[in-house]
């Protein structure tokens, strides 16, 4: 091919440019540490790291919400334990205050304390995390335990002995595909239920022989027993007192439970994170050493350049000639 | 018998052949580097002699030539490579353009450096979880309000950033048009000159020059094809549509119409058929409506593919959020990117957002609010020809723009390369080596020299035969 000055100072100058635009692309990336900086240079792997980039923000939201719930139960768990170490002390009370030997002053005596029991474990019941009930159950907002005008005890407005409680329902996701069921209720198992229902927690209703399930109820009634010196069929009462006991217990053991799961899964997803965080890396970041090597590959070659231009662009026959 | 002053006639040819050789070969040096040049050459013949000059014919005498005629001083130039050339440009240009429209475009939508439409979607998702785990505390639903004001602003914006590229690609398209306009009217002007000159019998080399470069701008607007007819002129077609119609002494004029909403470029003669160039260019991206074209409309990715693609987001995200808020109590007002908002009595409650579906309301009641969540997580049939979440939808649209980019960008870099391996295929020929022009002022020099030593040859040998024959005795 016919080569002419013009066509070689052309190209030259396109070469020039390009290696220095790839001069600069080197740079920009090794300056940002980046594999792309726009998505249509890589779309492939732009939509993947798009997807982990979603994965590990859903990743903070669900941990999020398990150390919510986490806080709760915390305050849950102390809670408890202060109503389960009342009504622990409050069965060796009724013991001391029902055996043959004690009189009618231990008994009032007795009874004041009970009475001084059910204030604190009304108090318990009540006990706020931030502006929540914990123990609201469905409703955090208002006060769960009130005692109506007659001195009676109600949860959420109903009375626990004669109302009617359903289970309660307070979902948090963590990330377990939440769903709603096709009635447009929440699928319980597709989200994590942080309701504590104060109703399950002293009890409701009263059993065959007419006494109350309620812990606070109970201790009024052994409390007006004793008052009232009516000791005859207060067996079955301190019976009631022990079984009730031991079921508080029993919902202090098993909160350990919902906290094991709770640890659990902020383990699984701390390990997503990392697995997540380890991908985008992968994906979006420049391995700075190759980076460096490559800019200056690039380097070399735009100076390679710069100095051929040098010996390209002078010379032609007319420097030669006398 | 030869005649005596032969050689002197002969040898001035050659001198004077020299001396326009010399000229051509500075004409070329001088304008090496102009734009558009394309070398020029002599065409050099030789003189023989020719019997009806003389009254007998000539014996024996002298049978050589009789010199150097020069002939015309032709350019080096090779039509079918400018043809070449020109589709070439046409079909970079039009990427070309398509290119930096995309990428305005791609601008807008990318969220690798910055937040946007799917940052705000991922926003007013947590702040829905974070209402979730705090439902009826007004300050979190107000965050969820502010946080789909977000998504609801940035589809706003989005929209109008189409709307501005739109504006200014198609005041740019009619600025091409008219320069389309003025190319056209110059080339006629050339034509007329190149015929008026031919006929004077003048060279015309530099007229064509400078009438082949405005086929070569020409061709980077519109796909044109040149006809050169017996006067020198040149009728130029777009497609099959004359554009410039030298013989029947026709030229038309391109002007921009709008048709039931999408752009035209025609001429008195109806439509433009237009398969490349910057033209095409503008015109793909400002009509295309890619998978919402229906038949016969442009199906390119184009600004209006991407503002369909926008509404439909909008539609879909104002019908199901206002759908499980409840019936009568929208979130949202509008139902296009460009319309879409907060409604009033949102703006003026945050908690009109509906919590729970539950007759009595109590404070932690969070049911709707899962739902929401849950919708946002779930698939849906957000277009015709997508059923995802909508931040795939986002994912989608901030791809499909970016796989266009990339596309149009590998495609731009062939064109690039194939249009300037062309171009050097082209200078190869047209274009002024020094080399060989150095080359060629030796020559005629040596030429000049050699034809002034025969002169001089001649000059002695005429000297001997006047001044020193038959002086033998004087």
């Amino acid at each position: 091919m016919r080569l002419t000055n013009s066509m070689m100072s052309k190209n030259y100058l396109k070469n020039l440019n390009s290696s220095l635009e790839n001069l600069n692309e080197a740079n920009t990336r090794v300056t940002a540490q980046r594999k792309y900086m726009k998505i249509s240079e890589d779309p492939a792997t732009a939509l993947k790291a798009m997807k982990v980039r979603k994965n590990l923000s859903r990743i903070e939201v669900y941990k999020e919400n398990l150390s919510d719930a986490q806080a709760i139960f915390d305050q849950y768990e102390s809670t408890i334990s202060n109503i389960n170490d009342i009504a622990t002390e409050a069965v060796s009370q009724v013991l001391q205050g029902t055996t043959g030997t004690s009189n009618e002053t231990v008994r009032k005596t007795v009874a004041t304390t009970l009475r001084g029991y059910q204030e604190t474990i009304l108090a318990a019941a009540n006990t706020k995390y931030g502006d929540d009930y914990i123990f609201g159950g469905e409703s955090v907002g208002n006060t769960p335990f009130k005692l109506n005008g007659t001195g009676e005890l109600l949860y959420n407005g109903q009375n626990v002995n004669t109302g009617t409680f359903t289970d309660e329902y307070r979902f948090v996701d963590i990330g377990v595909g939440l769903t709603v069921g096709t009635d447009g209720e929440i699928v319980p198992k597709s989200a994590f239920n942080v309701s504590n229902s104060g109703s399950t927690l002293l009890g409701t209703g009263v059993d065959t022989n007419g006494i109350t399930n309620n812990l606070y109820n109970l201790l009024g009634e052994i409390a007006t027993k004793l008052e009232n010196n009516d000791i005859d069929d207060i067996q079955l009462y301190s019976d009631k007192l022990e079984a009730k006991a031991d079921d508080i217990r029993l919902q202090y053991v098993s909160i350990g439970e919902k906290t094991n799961f709770i640890s659990y899964f902020t383990e699984r997803l701390d390990a997503e994170r990392i697995n997540a965080t380890t991908k985008q890396n992968e994906l979006e970041s420049m391995d700075i050493e190759e980076g460096i090597i490559i800019f200056g590959e690039q380097e070399l070659a735009y100076n390679a350049c710069l100095q051929m231009g040098t010996k390209i662009l002078q010379p032609s026959l007319i420097d030669f000639l006398r | 018998m030869r005649a005596s002053f032969l050689g002197f006639e002969i040898a001035k040819t050659g001198l004077q052949a020299a001396e326009t050789g010399l000229d051509v070969t500075g004409q070329n040096m001088a304008k090496m580097n102009t734009e558009g040049y394309s070398r020029q050459t002599i065409e050099q013949t030789s003189v023989y002699y020719n019997s009806t000059s003389y009254k007998y014919a000539l014996v024996n005498s002298d049978r050589i030539g009789q010199g150097v005629s020069i002939g015309r001083i032709t350019q080096v130039r090779d039509a079918f490579l400018d043809a070449r050339y020109r589709s070439a440009k046409s079909a970079d240009s039009e990427l070309t353009k398509k290119l930096s429209i995309l990428t305005n475009i791609e601008n807008i939508y990318d969220e690798t450096l910055t937040d946007g439409l799917g940052a705000t979607l991922e926003d007013f998702y947590k702040s829905l979880q974070t209402l979730a785990a705090n439902a009826g505390d007004i300050e979190y639903s107000g965050l969820a309000r502010s946080n789909a004001q977000k998504i609801t602003e940035t589809l706003n914006y989005y929209n109008t950033q189409l709307e501005t590229i739109k504006e200014q690609e198609k005041f740019d398209l009619t600025v091409s048009v008219n320069d389309i306009n003025t190319l056209l009217n110059k080339i006629k002007t050339m034509n007329n000159t190149i015929q008026f000159e031919s006929l004077q019998g003048n060279t015309t080399n530099e007229l064509l020059d400078t009438r082949n470069l405005y086929f070569d701008d020409l061709a980077s607007y519109v796909n044109i094809t040149t006809e050169v007819n017996a006067d020198g002129t040149v009728n130029v077609k777009a497609g099959t549509q004359y554009l410039i119609d030298a013989t029947n002494a026709t030229s038309f004029t391109l002007s921009l119409q709008e048709s039931s909403g999408s752009l035209q470029v025609i001429t008195q003669n109806g439509e433009l058929e237009i398969s490349s160039g910057s033209i095409k260019g503008y015109l793909d991206v400002l009509n295309g409506k890619g998978t919402y074209a229906t038949s016969g409309e442009n199906d390119t990715k184009g600004i209006k593919y991407y503002q369909s693609s926008l509404d439909n987001f909008a539609t879909k995200f104002a019908e199901l959020f206002n759908g499980l808020n409840g019936t009568g109590k929208p979130l949202f007002i509008g139902n296009t990117a460009s319309t879409i908002g907060i409604s009033q009595e949102w703006l003026s409650d945050a908690n009109y957002i509906t919590a729970t579906t539950n007759t009595v309301v109590t404070d932690g009641d969070n049911d709707n609010i899962l739902r929401m969540i849950s919708t946002l997580d779930s698939k849906t049939n957000i277009s015709d020809n997508f059923i995802g979440t909508f931040d795939e939808y986002v994912s989608m649209m901030m791809t499909d723009i970016a796989i266009d980019v990339n596309y149009v960008s590998d495609l731009n870099s062939t064109s690039g390369k194939v249009l300037s391996s062309v171009d050097n295929q082209r200078e190869a020929v047209k274009g002024v080596s020094l080399n060989e022009e150095t080359v060629n002022l030796l020559k005629y020099q040596k030429a000049f020299e050699a034809s002034s030593r025969v002169i001089t040859a001649l000059d002695e040998m005429l000297d001997i035969i006047i001044n020193r024959m038959g002086t033998v005795g004087r």
